[in-house]
């Protein structure tokens, strides 16, 4: 194909109705001469009619023939079944509201669950190097006691001996306070740390 | 009908309709059939209509170029017209051919 026969075929998709059109006043004035021609020859305008339109052939397989070549036959089919989509959507908009509310809600659902998944799965913690920090915890096995807290002397001790990490911070588990002063109290949860938590976890978000 | 009509042999449309418009000048799609027809003394069945594929090819590839006009009789028709760039492959296309027929022929004149 050369540049410039694919720029032809390019425009055709923008006025295939124009093109159409323009084809089938072609084949009629081809009739037409036809048509007279056959007159002058004799004919009765009956047999000149069948005549020219037998000498013209098959018309509609030809017509398909121009509509492939001018235009891009891949295209044209999308757009086509688009059209058709649209078109029997449009007769039967019972099907069709159901169609979207199931497509509405099937999108909804994997979006929501693509956005949980990513939220607890897969997004990176705001630290510069998350796979070198570490939780500890004070386990007793007696006891039973898997993961507990720490001594305030315990942790002491930990900082002083320490030569694994970089740094040693702290935080009080889960605890719950009343935030008053906006329209109405709101519950939060807080936790009690030490003044070395975000560097040590070298966290790239300020607490707020 | 006297005799079988062949149809016109595969690919040999476009070249007919260049060398048509080279000789007749800017003619309508039924005069280049018409014309078709006539040199070929209806030895060949030519379904008029599919000379106008064969144009838009020819127009597509820059050989031959369009224009709405009057016919003899009056009417509004599209005129089809030999480029320079037609004029030039009409020899290319007339070159390949009379190779192509040569060679056939000579093997039909080979004795068996």
């Amino acid at each position: 194909m050369t540049p410039r026969s694919v720029l032809a075929r390019l425009l055709a998709l923008f006025r295939p109705r124009r093109l159409d059109r323009e084809l089938d006043a072609e084949i009629q004035t081809h009739i037409e001469m036809a048509v007279e021609e056959n007159l002058r020859a004799g004919m009765t305008p009956q047999e000149a009619r069948q005549m020219a339109a037998r000498r013209f052939g098959p018309a509609e397989p030809m017509k398909e023939e121009y509509r492939d070549t001018r235009g891009i036959p891949i295209i044209e089919g999308v757009l086509r079944d688009f059209r058709f989509a649209i078109r029997s959507l449009r007769r039967s908009p019972g099907f069709a509201a159901i169609a979207v509310l199931t497509l509405t809600i099937g999108i909804g659902a994997a979006t929501s669950t693509a956005a949980f998944f990513y939220e607890m799965v897969l997004r990176p913690f705001p630290y510069q190097a998350p796979e070198e920090l570490v939780m500890v915890w004070t386990t007793i096995p007696d006891q039973g006691i898997g993961q507990d807290g720490s001594s305030y002397l315990n942790i002491q001790d930990w900082k002083e001996r320490n030569r694994s990490f970089s740094g040693l911070a702290l935080v009080s588990r889960d605890e719950s306070e009343t935030l008053l002063g906006g329209e109405r109290p709101v519950p939060v949860r807080v936790a009690r740390v030490s003044e070395n938590l975000f560097p040590v976890q070298r966290c790239s978000v300020e607490p707020s | 009908m006297a005799k079988p009509k062949a149809d016109v042999p595969y690919g040999t449309l476009d070249l007919l309709v260049l060398r048509t418009l080279e000789t007749m000048g800017p003619m309508h799609g039924f005069g280049i059939a018409r014309r078709i027809e006539q040199v070929s003394e209806s030895l060949v069945h030519l379904n008029q209509g599919s000379i106008y594929p064969a144009l838009l090819r020819l127009q597509q590839k820059g050989w031959i170029a369009t224009k709405w006009g009057t016919s003899e009789n009056g009417r509004r028709a599209k005129f089809y017209s030999l480029t320079r760039k037609g004029k030039q492959q009409l020899h290319v296309q007339v070159k390949n051919w009379e190779r192509a027929t040569a060679l056939v022929s000579r093997f039909l004149e080979e004795p068996s």
